[in-house]
Formats: structure tokens, C-alpha cells, sequence
């Protein structure tokens, strides 16, 4: 069953697959014209809002983190299109709830739209039409390459569950300190070696940029210019191999700072507050909210299909 | 062991040496006994072995021979780094002190390493934040505060832990003299064994009463810090000379003249022009320019200031003040509002990325804008950016070596040369590209008086304007025609620096 669409409703195809790059344009309108001297702008820092009250904010971290761990998983699930969308409107709503920097969330989105747009645009044209599967000629494609609407459904789903599970990095990560979050994590089982590392690329990520911005400036106030040509290359790996070298002698300085003031491998830090039944309550509500949707899919197939149709 | 057993004290060596992996010898002989809460300056030329000295002492470098003695008996050798219980240690970067996310977690990291509970640890933060006079910055992340905080706070993270020997490494470097100041309070309120290398005499004079003077990893004074100051030749010999800094407590009020080279408004709010008319317009121009970051703190208001061609003018004031913003306008790496001018022709924004080839900037920090595997092609990199010829190139990097003392250096490591050495290439490379005005950031910082002497000499020989932004009014005085005070971005003085400093009031305090 192939349909043959106009070059009007091509475009508007096309158009379609092509939407995951309105996210960058947004965040470009929103917020690239606040950078008004051409330096870059400061990286956030992930924990900037984390004294912010908020349901998640006032959750205990363990269980904070291992519920929506679980959700994520939960998320990744469910293959009908209608239970996709309500994980997204569930992870939206706690992400509403988290009280985020918008500016973040609409950043981390833009940064995955590349990739999902490659998935709109490959999957629908890709594998082979089985029998009686509609399909549609776009006018300026041949008609062997034909739109496939089971890849476009695939590529669809896929694409909502990505959105649903970046949305719940923020109230995951932005909701507490990160130390609190990365103790969250060990406590599930994250070995703390990695957790240690975390924190460290986390606190030392600002002065890494720092350092880069400034002989970066140093580069540019002698002339150089970036490009595509072998002497901007040979500068480029001069930039990078010093930044490394920098790096490397400070890891050093920074382990022995640690070593003279009693580090023996172990972060310290203060007990977590212990877990609470407002806690308790509050994991089996929001696991609750997490699982409705799968659940309908589940056991209340009807409704599911009428709302499909 | 070796032949040592014991020996008095609170921390000492014997015959210590010590090679890098290079082979470059860094310490040699070094014979030292250090008493309970005795306070100690360890003074000397760059690359002397101040700072390896005090890495030996403290354990985070392998006793290779010779023998380490801490609270009387012999320290056992080990391979690894372990630095000695009770002890505290001050690296020169805050940075490397300030791991964890925020200020409060850097502080009680030690102090529960040393097993205390968690409500001991917050006290005894609380208590040494509040000393060192951030106790209102103790949730923020380190990489939020400025340099002089950053330094107050890792002291204050090695002073929670209570040590009975403190070991800094330049404590006093980068800062301007109130937060020196803060600085000195804070130690001399210490009461254990006080160990401190630095350049500043003045400072060590306050908090020290021994001085050992190292020169090519060798001890070759151990002196009362007294005598050492009153023998100017002791100092001559080993390249110990005064830097004179400035502070300022109570800053005049602001003139509400300004001149303009080339007046092209008149004002109706009180302020006024002082007449400034010149035949040749200045190489830049400011005229009443602004600057905010982008988070909305004002950085620079209402700036005025031009500077001639091959005029001198220095640039002082506290740290924070805005001078390092300044700099950056000048070069067009920061917009601004207000009118920039360059020689007589508005520079609109989008202009002002050409500077660079007018304007050179030497930076405070020199591994900045040192990247090259030689020094020939780091001093080249700017003229081959030029697009200049490979000969007029190579003529320019032999006479900008040649004008830093670096001939011969052409085919040297930027990384290996000493801070001198690189500070020196650092204008080298500025300088080839022949610029009209270079903007000097704190030139003098980090370096060793001797290291001051060599550049002072390259300074009064460079023909081309320049701004130089210091906190040392020794160089201010001796190099510049003019000098121009900024305080809390605002130009509070900009006079002739004979009139500068005849007229600087006794709010200013010299030392």
C-alpha cells in the first residue's frame, strides 16, 4: 500500500523529521543573544539550585535516586506510542517540580537533537517493507526509497523515550548537592572510586575552562584565527597538548593536597539524615505515578487502543 | 640508620639531598633544625629549591639521602609520597587545596580525616571560615571566589586542622596589599612552628623572626630575619630585594574632571572637562565606558582614559578593582558600552577584533600564553599569524630575544625555563609583534627581586607605549610617566606619577 504525497505535503514531511533541530534553534533564540562580548559563556554548575525547595529537593537522596533510576528503566519499557507520551508529560511535571534552570533542561535536549534527528531520518527509509505495511512515496525521493510509517512509529517511540528520560536527569542530579546525589549512587552500588572521580572532574571542569579560555585568549590576541588549514591545526594540538600537561602537573599538586590533609582514599563526608516515612510515602507515590502508565498498557488494553485510534 | 639517630627540635635535616628524575640537582648538603613554634622564612631565587626544601621536609618527596627528623626522631624513608602527621601544608595555588564543591566541605575534609564528628567539624569549620573572614561563603564553590578568597579559604581548610607546623608556599603572591594584610593577621594569630617561603620581605619581616636563605639548592645564610633585612648586601647577593606595595583604606573621593583627547559631547550633570587638546590623538581612547559582566555586576564605570604614543602609564589599584577587565576592553576582547577610539577613529565592536595586531598583552600568568615546543616558534607564532615573510619573521623573533636576554634560547622548552625565563619570552613574543601599546598584567608577580631587576631593565628599554597593571609602586614609579588609580572599576586618580605620588595621601600606606 504506497501513497504517493505531493511536493506540499513532502515538505511538510520533511519538515517533520527535521523538528528535533527546533530545539537548538530555540535555545539560540532564548538565550545565545545574553552573550553579548563573544566570550564563553560560564558552564552552570550542575548542583547551582540545589538548596531550592522542592518536592525532590526535601526527598532523602538514597531513595531520591534509586526511584528515579527505576523510573528511567521504567520509561525505556513501554512500546505504545500513548503510554510514551504520558512518560513524557510525567517527566516533564518532575522536572516542573524540581524547579530547574529551563535553560539547562533546553540545552541538554538540544545537545541529544542531532542524534535524534539521524533516527528520523534513517529509520523510516530504512529496512525492508513488509506486505501490506502502507507506506509513502515523497516527491522528491525515488519510489524505491518509500517512508515506512512502522520506522517512522519506531523512530517516534524512541525519540519519547530519550526526551522522557533526559527530562528526569534534572530533578536527579540538580536537586541536592552533588555529593549528596554521587552518595546516593555508592549506596545503590557505584563504586566510589568512580564517584570520587566525579566529584573531582566536577569541581575541577571550572578551572579546566578557565585555564582553556585564557590560553585561548593568549592564542587569539597573537593572530590566531581557527580553521580548516594545516598551521590553525598544529596550533590547535600545541592548545590541547599544554592544556593536558597543565592538567597532569595539577592532578598531581591536587593528590598531594588531599594526601597532606589526611586522604586515605576515602571521601569523607557527613552522615546522610536517615530515611524518614514521609520518605517512604513519597517513593511508593512517585513509583506509583511511574508505573500507571505501563500498567494501563498492561492490563487495560482496550482503553489503550481506543486511545491509539 | 645511615648514622642518624635523633636529634632536638621540632623538625630538622641533615646533609639532605635530592636529584629530580631529570638529574637536575635540587638540593644539596642542606643542613637545618627548626624549634618548637619557631618562625621560619625560607628566602632565595627562583629555582633556588625553596619549595622542594619544603616538600622534603613535609614527606611528599622521598628522602633520597641525608636524614629528616620531625618531633626528634628520625623520619623513616619511603618511596611514596606521606606527608608527616601534624603538619600542615600551604601549596601556592589555591586551587589545588579547594577540591571539593564548596568551601565548607574543603574545610571539614581534614577534620574528619582526623576522625572528628560531624557537629565538631561543622564548629571548628564555622569558627575558621569566620576567622579568615568567609564564613558567608561557606556553601558556594570554590571556583565562584576570587583569587585572595580562594586564598583565605585553603588556609583556612589547613588551619582547621589544627597542625603544629605550617608549611606555605607563597602565601602572599598574587594579592594586593589588604588582602596581604588579611593574610598576615591570620598568621600571626598562629602559635605553632611557622615555616613560610616568599618574595615579599616586608611580609616575612612581620611574621618571621629566622631567615634561611637559599641559593642553588644550598643553605647559605641562617640569620635573625632582622639582620638579614638590615644587611643590603646579604640581600644584593642572593637577589633579595623590597617590592613596595600599595594599599589603600579609605579611597580619595573621584574628581569630577576627566579630559578627553578629542572632546566630542558636552556634559550638563555636574561633571567636566579638563582641557586636553592634542595635536596627534591617542593610540586608544576610552571615553566614558562601561562594562558589566554578564551576570549583571558592574565591572568598570564611566572610564576616561587615553594613552599617547610611547607614553608610560601605570594602572593600580587593589585586587578587584577591574584592572584585569580593563585590559581586556583595551584589546576588544570585551565590548562594553561607551566610545573607544582608535587613533582618532571610532573603533566600532566589530572592528576591534584587529586590535591584536596594535595592542600585545603579556599576561600575569605566563604558561597563559606559552604553548609552543620551542621558544623560536612560540615567539614566532604571532608574526606568522601576521602573515608576515619567513625572513622579516625570523628577524623579529632574533630581536625580540635578543631585547629579553634569551638569545640562544631558540631551540629551549618553553615548560623547562624557570618563571623569569618565562615571563621574559612571554614579552618576547608580545614584542615581535612590534606592537604600539602593550598591556603588562602584574609583570612582577612570582618573581624573584633578581627576576624584577632583569625585567626592569627590559622595560625601560621598550620603546612602545605601555600599561602596566601592578600593585608594586617601586616599577610603577620607575617605569611610568603616568599613573592611574582604579578603584571599584572607576578611574579615582589619573596624574602625571610625579604628581602621583607627591599628592598620594596618608591613606596610602608604603611599605
Amino acid at each position: 500500500m504506497n501513497a504517493a504525497l505531493s511536493w506540499l505535503e513532502s515538505l511538510l514531511v520533511l519538515a517533520g523529521l527535521l523538528s528535533p533541530l527546533m530545539l537548538p534553534m530555540l535555545y539560540f533564540l532564548l538565550y545565545r543573544p545574553k552573550r553579548r562580548d563573544g566570550l564563553a559563556s560560564p558552564i552552570d554548575s550542575l548542583d547551582a539550585r540545589a538548596a531550592r525547595p522542592s518536592f525532590f529537593q526535601r526527598w532523602h537522596c538514597g531513595l531520591k535516586v534509586a526511584c528515579l533510576l527505576a523510573t528511567c528503566f521504567l520509561f525505556i519499557s513501554p512500546r505504545g506510542l500513548a503510554v510514551c507520551l504520558a512518560d513524557v508529560a510525567i517527566a516533564l511535571l518532575a522536572t516542573a517540580l524540581s524547579r530547574p534552570s529551563w535553560r539547562r533542561v533546553l540545552a541538554r535536549l538540544a545537545a541529544m537533537s542531532g542524534f535524534l534527528t539521524m533516527l528520523l531520518l534513517m529509520l523510516p527509509f530504512s529496512g525492508a517493507v513488509q506486505a501490506g505495511e502502507p507506506t509513502y512515496s515523497l516527491a522528491f525521493l525515488p519510489d524505491s526509497l518509500p517512508l515506512r510509517l512502522s520506522g517512522l512509529g519506531a523512530a517516534t517511540l524512541i525519540i519519547l523515550k530519550a526526551t522522557a528520560v533526559a527530562l528526569l536527569m534534572e530533578p536527579m542530579l540538580s536537586t541536592a548537592t552533588l555529593a549528596d546525589t554521587l552518595h546516593g549512587f555508592r549506596q545503590l552500588g557505584v563504586p566510589a572510586s568512580l564517584t570520587q572521580m566525579l566529584l573531582l572532574c566536577h569541581r575541577y571542569i571550572f578551572v579546566f575552562q578557565h585555564e582553556a579560555a585564557r590560553m585561548w585568549r593568549g592564542m587569539r590576541l597573537r593572530g590566531f584565527v581557527a580553521g580548516a588549514n594545516a598551521a590553525s591545526l598544529f596550533a590547535i594540538g600545541n592548545f590541547l597538548g599544554m592544556l593536558f600537561v597543565r592538567s597532569f602537573e595539577r592532578t598531581q599538586r591536587v593528590y598531594e593536597a588531599m594526601l597532606c590533609r589526611g586522604f586515605t582514599g576515602e571521601m569523607p563526608r557527613a552522615a546522610a539524615p536517615p530515611m524518614t516515612a514521609r520518605d517512604a510515602l513519597k517513593a511508593l507515590f512517585w513509583l506509583a505515578l511511574a508505573v500507571s502508565p505501563l500498567v494501563t498498557e498492561m492490563y487495560f488494553a482496550d482503553f489503550m487502543r481506543f486511545l491509539g485510534e | 640508620m645511615d648514622g642518624y639517630e635523633q636529634h632536638s627540635g621540632h623538625i630538622a635535616c641533615e646533609n639532605l639531598r635530592f636529584c629530580y628524575p631529570d638529574g637536575a640537582l635540587a638540593i644539596e648538603k642542606a643542613t637545618i633544625a627548626i624549634n618548637h613554634h619557631e618562625r621560619v622564612a625560607l628566602v632565595g631565587r627562583n629555582g633556588s629549591g625553596k619549595s622542594t626544601l619544603m616538600r622534603l621536609l613535609s614527606g611528599l618527596l622521598p628522602c633520597q639521602d641525608g636524614a629528616i627528623f620531625y618531633r626528634g626522631a628520625i623520619v623513616a624513608k619511603k618511596n611514596t609520597p606521606t606527608p608527616l602527621a601534624g603538619m600542615g601544608i600551604l601549596f601556592q595555588d589555591p586551587d589545588d587545596h579547594l577540591f571539593c564543591n564548596t568551601v565548607f566541605e574543603d574545610v571539614v575534609f581534614g577534620l574528619f580525616n582526623q576522625g572528628k564528628s560531624a557537629e565538631e567539624c561543622r564548629i571548628i569549620a564555622m569558627r575558621q571560615l569566620t576567622a579568615v573572614g568567609l564564613a558567608d561563603k561557606a556553601d558556594m564553590p570554590p571556583h565562584v571566589l576570587s583569587h585572595g578568597q580562594k586564598k583565605r579559604a585553603a588556609l583556612a581548610a589547613v588551619l582547621a586542622m589544627a597542625p603544629e607546623l605550617l608549611l606555605l608556599d607563597e602565601p602572599a603572591a598574587g594579592l594586593d596589599p589588604s588582602q596581604i594584610e588579611a593574610i598576615a593577621a591570620i598568621l600571626a594569630e598562629y602559635s605553632g612552628t611557622l615555616i613560610v617561603i616568599d618574595h615579599d620581605l616586608p611580609f616575612l619581616a612581620r611574621l618571621c623572626c629566622r631567615a634561611v636563605v637559599l641559593a642553588d639548592g644550598r643553605i647559605r645564610h641562617d640569620m635573625d630575619m632582622a639582620e638579614l633585612m638590615r644587611h643590603p648586601h646579604n640581600l644584593r647577593e642572593h637577589g633579595l630585594d623590597f617590592t613596595f606595595r600599595l594599599t589603600a583604606d579609605q579611597p580619595p573621593e573621584r574628581d569630577k574632571r576627566h579630559r578627553h583627547y578629542q572632546p566630542r559631547h558636552d556634559h550638563s550633570n555636574g561633571l567636566a572637562h579638563q582641557n586636553c587638546q592634542v595635536e596627534v590623538p591617542p593610540i586608544i581612547e576610552l571615553q566614558h565606558f562601561s562594562y558589566h559582566y554578564p551576570d549583571g555586576t558592574r565591572a568598570l564605570f564611566d572610564i576616561n582614559l587615553g594613552v599617547q604614543a610611547g607614553e608610560k602609564v601605570a594602572l593600580i589599584g587593589e585586587n578587584g578593582a577591574g584592572k584585569s577587565t580593563l585590559a581586556a576592553c583595551l584589546l576588544g576582547l570585551r565590548l562594553g558600552n561607551g566610545q573607544y577610539f582608535h587613533h582618532g577613529q571610532e573603533a566600532r565592536p566589530q572592528n576591534r577584533r584587529d586590535l591584536w595586531r596594535r595592542v600585545g598583552m603579556v599576561f600575569q600568568d605566563n604558561a597563559d600564553q606559552l604553548f609552543c615546543p620551542s621558544c623560536r616558534e612560540e615567539v614566532a607564532f604571532g608574526p606568522r599569524w601576521m602573515r608576515l615573510a619567513q625572513d622579516e619573521i625570523s628577524r623579529r623573533v632574533a630581536v625580540a630575544l635578543a631585547a629579553v636576554g634569551l638569545s640562544g634560547y631558540e631551540e629551549r622548552v618553553p615548560l623547562h625555563l624557570s618563571g623569569g625565563e618565562r615571563k621574559r619570552l612571554a614579552i618576547a613574543s608580545a614584542l615581535a609583534m612590534e606592537p604600539e601599546l602593550l598591556i603588562l598584567d602584574e609583570p612582577t608577580a612570582g618573581l624573584d627581586p633578581a627576576g624584577q631587576e632583569i625585567l626592569l631593565r627590559i622595560l625601560e628599554n621598550i620603546r612602545a607605549a605601555f600599561l602596566l597593571i601592578t600593585h608594586d609602586l617601586f616599577f610603577a614609579r620607575r617605569l611610568c610617566s603616568r599613573a592611574v588609580l582604579l578603584h571599584h572599576g572607576e578611574i579615582i586618580r589619573d596624574d602625571t606619577s610625579a604628581d602621583f605620588f607627591n599628592k598620594i595621601d596618608n591613606s596610602y600606606i608604603l611599605s
